[in-house]
């Protein structure tokens, strides 16, 4: 369980990021954080391992506060993968899979096989992919390494900041499903923000709707969809909102 | 051509030690430059605040001339004296700007987006550092340490000029004596070396930017090992520090002042001390080197003790100049200068015989085309002084160093030079010492300047050199620097067959 109490994020150009955020995300929920650049999604995401502290309230894991956790700990502990995917270069698909086992201390040969595990995880044949270099893999191969490389150590809690939106409409709508029936079943907390409301609809199990720094909507993408709370959430909904609301039915189902 | 091959036959062993020696210098100041300068890129990245001023202090490092730069070193405690310390300290200093700037710029430009993954998956600063920046960096960094190292096999040609050797000893040495095959086979190895450094670095660039794995272990022991070997090849090259009683003997940058140097060293040597040669070093080098302990001897010349060290105005009378001069160097710097050996080797005004001028005084109001070396145009004993006596005569003043007056003079690119009254080729290139009517300038009586601990190093010298006194006139000068400066003969054989007739 990830609890958020009263946490406003302040920059110091004078900026508020978050006002006043309480939130709970129960174990084993796949929580999707949507809204426009700016909406403090993105932020609230990095709170939970700590890449952004809060200015006022605390966030909790498991009852703890991550203020009282190691950073660089809490950070191995939680499973994280960004935009653009953020996979090392100059390492090969089995290095950046093996990363966090490697930076705490695992052997080679557990690397190796975490490394292994990780592909075929992903659909991918490891034979074929462990000693490739990132820059020889396409668009979606990438994505599924940098999502291997999140549960590499097996974490309770993944993040995962826009993984898709790199890719073109059509890769994305079929990484998006394999997504969903890979995470879906590890039973794992994974929080996704993304910008795009059909992403946020078709994997969340819950949405959770940012405006300025404001929580303006959340439930499941049904309710969100099905009764829109306020003018805001129509206005996102946008000319799509009779397909989204079909969508939402039948994938909610 | 033929001169060009028979020159590298004749010094192979010479221009091999030169070439090692060159190297040597190079690796140490580039391990030095890496070790310093890579990690101090690093921090600038931390701490952003100081890039712009240590930025700055290293671009202001590069625009110091390199001559400059070696004269001021060597007057600093320490790292300063003459060899390879102020010669290396100098060539770091100068390959710092390149690798600071280089590592900063590279470490500056790595993708974001992997760093902050990389923090978000809980690397520490040292774990991004090490994982994530340096390596995407290294290519960039490797061309920060290509570009130094470039310029440093060629800056490193200036070392020569505070006695470290290396490849300048051959391009200066041979631009002094007009000797070609002499500079170009000191500058073809620093061409060579140039190249190989730049090929080599530029291969291992692309090695790094084809995204491969660069295997940093393997990167970190050929470093390690080369740094190694840069020490131990410079360690086992440069000469033990007050190791018992070397005697170090110095000469100016001109051929004469070699072959007397020289003549020093095969009389200390036949007493069985241990020489090492500080040849064809900069300007006022020696002297400051006498006084500092780290030069034992050198052939100074008495017009120039007085009005250079002693800063005062020129006399003329051979005896008197030399009592002063003898006396205010023993009282102010406890140095001896022993009995003059003879010549005059006075400066002069020369011309082409065919222009028929006897005296200075003939050439009043002419506007001739006038070439001085670097020292005569400024000295108060120099061009300044002989205005003041005879009027003007220059309509224009080309300086240059002094090994080139000569041939300019006889190819008609010059009308009258400063010339020294002995050099050799006033007789091969028939041109003609004018004469001092006015006796303006001072004697230049030719004598060993002996730091005190010379006599203490070998005993038995002192009386060989004493036994030189007055023995070389200025026809035998004349003609031993003809020997070695047109018939490009190597100074120790001339110097050899010289005391061979003394002794019989």
């Amino acid at each position: 369980m990830i609890r958020f109490e009263k946490v406003a994020v302040r920059f110091p150009g004078g900026v508020t990021a978050l006002h006043d955020l309480t939130l709970e995300i129960p174990q084993g929920q796949f929580v999707t954080l949507v809204g426009a650049s700016g909406s403090g999604k993105t932020t609230a995401l990095r709170l939970i391992n700590r890449l952004q502290n809060a200015t006022e309230g605390r966030v909790l894991i498991e009852g703890k506060d991550v203020q009282d956790r190691d950073p660089i700990a809490l950070r191995r502990s939680i499973g994280y993968a960004i935009q653009g995917v953020g996979l090392i270069g100059h390492m090969t698909v089995a290095e950046n899979i093996a990363l966090v086992p490697q930076l705490s201390g695992a052997s080679p040969e557990e690397q190796r096989e975490i490394a292994k595990a990780g592909v075929e995880r992903m659909r991918m044949a490891p034979d074929n992919f462990l000693d490739r270099y990132p820059h020889e893999l396409s668009g979606g191969q990438r994505q599924r390494v940098g999502i291997a490389r999140a549960m590499a150590a097996d974490p309770d809690v993944i993040l995962l900041d826009e993984p898709f939106g790199a890719l073109d409409n059509v890769l994305r709508e079929e990484i998006q499903d394999e997504f969903k029936e890979l995470l879906g079943g590890a039973h794992k907390t994974i929080v996704l923000v993304t910008h795009d409301m059909h992403e946020a609809i078709y994997m969340g199990d819950r949405i959770i709707v940012m405006n300025e720094g404001r929580v303006v909507a959340e439930g499941t993408p049904e309710d969100v969809v099905r009764r829109p709370k306020n003018d805001f959430v129509k206005k996102l909904l946008g000319r799509r909102r009779k397909e989204l609301q079909r969508f939402a039915k039948d994938s909610g189902g | 051509m033929n001169s060009f091959f028979s020159y590298f036959t004749a010094n192979r062993a010479e221009i091999l030690k030169l070439t090692l020696e060159h190297c040597g210098m190079v690796s140490v100041a580039m391990s030095l430059g890496v070790l310093v300068g890579v990690p101090l890129g690093i921090l600038l990245t931390r701490k952003k605040h100081l890039a712009p001023i240590i930025l700055g202090a290293t671009t202001t490092l590069q625009t110091i001339p390199s001559v400059a730069l070696l004269a001021l070193l060597m007057l600093l405690p320490l790292i300063g004296g003459i060899g390879f310390k102020p010669a290396i300290t100098a060539l770091f200093l100068y390959s710092l700007l390149a690798i600071v700037e280089n590592t900063y710029a590279g470490i500056e430009q790595v993708h974001q987006p992997t760093v902050e993954a990389g923090r978000g998956m809980g690397m520490t600063d040292t774990q991004i550092l090490t994982f994530i920046e340096i390596p995407q960096a290294l290519p960039i960094i490797v061309a920060g340490v290509r570009i130094s190292a470039v310029v440093c096999v060629a800056t490193a040609t200036i070392a020569s000029y505070i006695g470290a050797g290396g490849l300048g000893d051959l391009i200066f040495r041979g631009v002094g004596r007009a000797n070609n095959a002499m500079v170009a086979w000191g500058a073809l190895p620093a061409i060579a070396l140039s190249l190989m450094v730049h090929t080599g670095l530029t291969q291992f660039e692309r090695r790094l930017q084809s995204k491969t794995a660069p295997n940093f272990k393997r990167i970190a022991v050929f470093f390690g090992i080369g740094t190694v070997l840069a020490f131990a090849v410079f360690g086992f090259l440069s000469p033990k520090l007050n190791a018992g009683k070397t005697i170090v003997i110095g000469s100016k940058p001109f051929t004469e002042s070699e072959i007397l140097g020289e003549m020093v060293a095969q009389l200390a040597e036949s007493t069985g001390a241990r020489v090492e040669r500080k040849f064809y070093m900069g300007g006022n080098v020696c002297f400051e080197s006498v006084k500092s302990g780290d030069m034992d001897a050198y052939i100074e010349y008495t017009g120039t003790g007085l009005v250079a060290h002693l800063k005062q105005p020129a006399l003329t009378g051979s005896a008197r100049v030399y009592e002063k001069v003898k006396h205010a160097y023993k009282e102010r710097w406890d140095l001896n200068l022993l009995t003059p050996l003879g010549f005059n080797n006075t400066y002069a005004i020369a011309m082409r015989s065919t222009d028929a001028v006897k005296t200075i005084s003939q050439l009043k109001g002419r506007g001739l085309r006038c070439g001085f070396d670097l020292e005569f145009a400024d000295r108060p004993d120099g061009y300044p002084g002989l205005v003041k006596t005879y009027g003007e005569f220059c309509g224009e003043v080309k300086q240059m160093n002094s090994g080139l007056l000569y041939q300019a003079l006889a190819n008609g690119e010059l009308d009258a030079i400063s010339a020294y009254a002995t050099d050799g080729r006033i007789r091969t290139l028939d041109l003609a010492v004018l004469d001092d009517d006015r006796e303006f300038f001072p004697p230049y009586d030719a004598a060993v300047l002996a730091g005190p601990n010379l006599f203490l190093k070998a005993p038995g010298l002192e009386a060989r050199l004493n036994a030189l006194a007055g023995k070389i006139s200025d026809a035998d000068m004349t003609r031993m620097n003809a020997e070695v400066d047109s018939k490009k003969r190597a100074p120790k054989d001339v110097v050899r067959e010289f005391l061979a007739t003394l002794d019989k």
